[in-house]
C-alpha cells in the first residue's frame, strides 16, 4: 500500500520516510521500556537481598499481605493490558468502535485495579502496617517492617506510573507520550500500539512481591 | 520570486542567525541550538563549582583552617562534588559536542526526537535549579555519595532537596541517552553503515547506553533515599535491620558507570582531535571502535572496587578487582592506538592537539593509579586519602575537562563561525596542564604519606604539599578563566572562520561555519569511510 499524500506530510522532518519514523518511536519506546526494567530491578535486587538477610522476618511479613487482593488484582491489570492491545489488533484492522470500545475496557479496568489497590492499602492501614501512620503500631518485628516497607514504596511507584499510563496522551504529556507522539504523526495505529507497550511494561513483575515470602 | 529566494536565503543562514528572538530559543528544537543552551548552563555550573574548589584549596593553606567553619567546609566540598559530577561533567560532552554533532555526523537534520531533546534541557534545568535551591538554603554536607545512614537519619543539611535535583537531572540524562541511541540507529544517512561512523558517534553511542541503564538505578535510589529521609520509611534504617551497605551498592551500580559517562564521550573527542591534527587515518580503527562498547560493558561490573573496605566479602572483592583490571585494557588499547596514530601522522601543534595530548598523559596517570587502587593490599593502606582525590581528579578533570576544552577549540570555529586566537589558546593550554599537575600531583605523595580526604584541619607536617596544591589550583583557576574571555572576544573580534579551518576530514567541514538550519542541503550519500588521509580537494 503506497501512503497517502496526507502521511506524507505527516511525517517529521527530520525523517526521510514514513517507515524511518515509525521504526524509530518503536525503538525509541522499547529503550524507554529497557529504563524502566532497570529501575524496578534494581529495587527488587535490594528485596532479594533483605528477603537473604532477614529469611523469617521477609517471609512473616509477606504471610500479612493479601495474596488474593494481590492476586485478583494481577488478573485485572493483565486482563486490561489484554483489552489494550486487543484495541491495537482492531484500530489495524480499520474497526474503529471496537478499538474504542476495548480501549474504554481497558481503561475501566485500570480504574478497578488502582480501586481494589486503594481498598487494599486501607485494609494494611488498618493492621497498623503503613509506615509512619495507623490506629495501631507496627504488628511485626522490626526487620519485617524492611519489607513491608519496599513494598508499599514498589506498589506506590507501581500504582502511580500504571495511573500515568491510563492518562498517557491526555493534557501533560510524558516523555514516553513524546515518543509515542512522534509514531502518531504517521498513523494512529502505531500511537496505540506505542502506548499499549507502556502499559504492559511491569505488569508482570508486580506478584513478586507478594510470593517472596515462598 | 521574491519569497522563494528569501526562504533559500533563511535555508543557507546560520542556525545562529536563522532568527534573533529569545523565543526563538527557548522553544527551539534545533539539536545547535540546544546544544548551546546545555553549552551557556553547564559554563555557568562549572564556574559555581569551581568557586567550591577555591574556596576548599584556600581553606587548606593552612592547617587549622581559614575562614571556614567545620561545617562550611564540608559543605563546600559536598557543593564542589555535586555540581561538578551531576550538573557539569556528566552533561558536559554529550548535551553540548554530542547534540551538535551527532546528526551532522551520520547526514541527518536532527536528532531523532528533537521536542523531547529540548525537553531534557528544560528537565535538566529544573533539576538544576533544586540543586541551587539546596545549596543557597544552607548546603549539604554529605558528600556526593550521600552515603547511609548518615544522609538519611542524621545530616542536619538540605539532603532531600539537593537529592531531588540530581534525581530530575538523571531523567535528562535517560532521554539524551535514548535520542542519541535511536539517532544513531535510524537516522544514518544513505551508504552510513556502522563501521564508516566516526568513532566520536561510536563512543557516544557506547556513553548512551550507560546513561539508559545506569541512570534509572540512581533515580532508583535516590528515591528511596528520599523516601527514608523525608517519610521515615525505613529502608537502609540499621535499627530495622537494614542494611547501609545496600545503599553503596546501589549507588555505584550507577556512579562507577557514570565515570565512562564522563570519559567515553571525551575518548570519542580526543579520537577526532588526534585524527585530525595528525592528518593520518585513525589507526586500528575497529579496536578503537569495540574499546568503547567493551568499556561500557564491562564498567557495569566493576562497583564493588569502591567497597573493599567496607565490609564485602573476600571473594566479592577479588572478583571486582580483577574485572577492574579487566576494564583498564580496552583503555590502554585507545592510548596505544592514539600513539600510533600520531607516531605516522603529521603533526600540526595546535591549541585542540595539545589539550589532546594532555589528556593522554594525565589519562594514562590517572588510569594507572585506579589499578593501584583495584589492587586489594595497596587499596587497604590508601582508601579514603588524598591518593583516591588524586587519581580520580586526573581522570576527571585532568582528562574529561581537557577533552571539553580540546573539543571546544576544534569545534568553536564550526559552531560560531569564528576563530579564537591560536597564540592565547596554546598559551592556557600549557597553564592548564601546568596548574593541574601542580594542583592534583602532590595529592598523591599525601595521600600515600596518610593524609584523609575531607578532612578540614590536618596534621603540620602536611601543610608544605598542602600549599603547592593550593597554589596550583589558584593557577589553574586562572587558567580556566583565559579561555572563557577569548572565546567571548573572538564571537566579536574573531578571525571569520571557513568552512573547514584544519583541513579535517568529516561531515561537519563540509558544510558551512556556522551550519544552515537543517545542516544539509541534500542529504549526504556516503561513499568512502571517515578518517581519509590526505584530504583530497572537493572530498
Ligand atoms: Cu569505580
Amino acid at each position: 500500500m503506497a501512503p497517502s499524500a496526507a502521511e506524507h506530510t505527516a511525517t517529521a522532518e527530520q525523517f526521510a520516510a514514513p517507515e524511518q519514523q515509525r521504526e524509530a518511536a518503536f525503538l525509541g519506546m522499547w529503550t524507554f521500556l529497557a529504563t524502566e526494567i532497570m529501575l524496578f530491578g534494581g529495587l527488587f535486587f535490594g528485596i532479594a537481598v533483605y528477603r537473604w538477610l532477614h529469611p523469617d522476618a521477609v517471609r512473616e511479613a509477606s504471610q500479612h499481605l493479601y495474596k488474593s487482593i494481590g492476586g485478583i488484582n494481577t488478573a485485572v491489570l493483565l486482563a486490561s493490558s489484554l483489552a489494550v492491545a486487543l484495541a491495537v489488533l482492531s484500530g489495524r484492522e480499520g474497526d474503529r468502535r471496537s478499538a474504542v470500545r476495548n480501549l474504554l475496557v481497558g481503561a475501566g479496568l485500570g480504574l478497578a485495579f488502582l480501586g481494589i489497590k486503594a481498598y487494599e492499602y486501607y485494609l494494611d492501614y488498618s493492621e497498623g502496617l503503613m509506615p509512619g501512620v495507623g490506629p495501631k503500631p507496627f504488628p511485626l518485628p522490626p526487620d519485617s517492617e524492611l519489607f513491608i516497607n519496599a513494598y508499599f514504596f514498589a506498589t506506590g511507584i507501581h500504582a502511580a506510573r500504571a495511573d500515568r499510563g491510563w492518562r498517557a496522551g491526555g493534557p501533560c504529556p510524558t516523555p514516553g507520550d513524546r515518543i509515542a507522539a512522534a509514531g502518531s504523526a504517521h498513523r494512529d495505529r502505531d500511537r496505540r500500539a506505542l502506548l499499549a507497550l507502556r502499559r504492559h511494561r511491569l505488569d508482570f513483575s508486580f506478584p513478586v512481591l507478594y510470593l517472596v515470602g515462598g | 520570486m521574491s519569497t522563494a529566494t528569501e526562504r533559500l536565503a533563511l535555508e543557507r543562514a546560520g542556525y545562529v542567525t536563522a532568527c534573533y528572538t529569545l523565543r526563538s530559543w527557548l522553544l527551539t528544537t534545533d539539536h545547535k541550538r540546544i546544544a548551546i543552551l546545555y553549552m551557556l548552563a553547564i559554563t555557568g555550573f562549572f564556574f559555581i563549582g569551581g568557586a567550591a574548589a577555591a574556596l576548599i584549596r584556600i581553606e587548606l593553606f593552612s592547617p587549622t583552617g581559614v575562614f571556614l567553619s567545620n561545617d562550611g567546609y564540608n559543605k563546600a566540598f559536598t557543593m564542589h562534588s555535586v555540581v561538578m559530577v551531576w550538573l557539569f561533567l556528566i552533561p558536559s560532552i554529550p548535551t553540548t559536542f554530542g547534540n551538535f554533532l551527532i546528526p551532522i555526523m551520520i547526514g541527518a537534520k536532527d536528532l531523532a526526537f528533537p521536542r523531547l531533546n529540548l525537553l531534557s534541557w528544560y528537565i535538566f534545568m529544573l533539576g538544576g535549579l533544586f540543586v541551587l535551591y539546596a545549596l543557597v538554603a544552607g548546603g549539604v554536607d554529605t558528600g556526593w555519595t550521600f552515603y547511609t545512614p548518615y544522609s538519611t537519619l542524621f545530616s542536619n543539611s538540605y539532603v532531600a532537596a539537593a537529592a531531588l535535583g540530581i534525581f530530575i537531572t538523571g531523567f535528562s540524562s535517560i532521554l539524551t541517552g535514548l535520542n542519541f541511541i535511536v539517532t544513531i540507529h535510524k537516522l544514518r544517512a544513505p551508504g552510513m553503515g556502522w563501521f564508516r561512523l566516526r568513532l566520536f558517534v561510536w563512543s557516544h553511542y557506547a556513553t548512551s547506553v550507560i546513561l539508559v541503564l545506569a541512570t534509572p538505578v540512581l533515580a532508583l535510589s535516590l528515591a528511596l533515599n528520599i523516601a527514608e529521609r523525608v517519610f521515615g520509611i525505613g529502608i537502609f534504617d540499621p535499627r530495622l535491620g537494614g542494611d547501609p551497605l545496600l545503599w553503596q551498592h546501589l549507588f555505584w551500580f550507577y556512579s562507577h558507570p557514570a565515570v565512562y559517562i564522563m570519559i567515553l564521550p571525551s575518548m570519542a573527542v580526543i579520537s577526532e582531535l588526534i585524527s585530525a591534527f595528525a592528518q593520518n587515518r585513525i589507526f586500528g580503527y575497529r579496536f578503537v571502535a569495540y574499546s568503547s562498547i567493551a568499556i561500557a560493558s564491562i564498567g557495569f561490573l566493576v562497583w564493588g572496587h569502591h567497597m573493599f573496605v567496607s565490609g564485602q566479602s573476600m571473594w566479592a572483592s577479588i572478583t571486582f578487582s580483577f574485572l577492574s583490571f579487566l576494564v583498564a585494557v580496552p583503555s590502554a588499547v585507545k592510548v596505544y592506538n592514539w600513539t600510533a596514530t600520531l607516531y605516522k601522522g603529521q603533526v600540526m601543534i595546535k591549541a585542540p592537539l595539545l589539550y589532546a595530548i594532555g589528556f593522554i598523559g594525565l589519562f594514562v596517570v590517572g588510569g594507572i593509579t585506579g589499578l593501584f587502587l583495584a589492587s586489594l593490599a595497596i587499596d587497604v593502606h590508601v582508601t579514603d586519602t588524598y591518593f583516591v582525590i588524586a587519581h580520580f581528579h586526573y581522570i576527571m578533570v585532568g582528562a574529561a575537562v581537557s577533552a571539553y576544552f580540546g573539543a571546544l577549540h576544534f569545534w568553536w570555529p564550526k559552531m560560531t563561525g569564528r576563530m579564537y586566537p591560536e597564540g592565547w589558546g596554546i598559551a592556557s593550554a600549557l597553564l592548564i596542564f601546568l596548574g593541574f599537575t601542580l594542583t592534583f600531583f602532590p595529592q598523591f605523595v599525601l595521600g600515600y604519606l596518610g593524609m584523609p580526604r575531607r578532612y578540614h584541619l590536618y596534621d603540620p607536617q602536611f601543610q608544605v604539599l598542602n600549599v603547592l596544591s593550593s597554589a596550583g589550583a589558584l593557577v589553574l583557576a586562572a587558567a580556566y578563566l583565559i579561555p572563557l574571555t577569548y572565546f567571548l572576544w573572538s564571537l566579536r573580534w574573531g578571525a571569520r572562520a571557513s568552512d573547514n579551518p584544519w583541513g579535517a576530514d568529516g561531515l561537519e567541514w563540509t558544510i558551512a561555519s556556522p551550519p544552515p538550519k537543517h545542516n544539509f542541503a541534500q542529504t549526504p550519500v556516503i561513499t568512502r569511510d571517515p578518517y581519509q588521509y590526505p584530504l583530497k580537494e572537493g572530498t
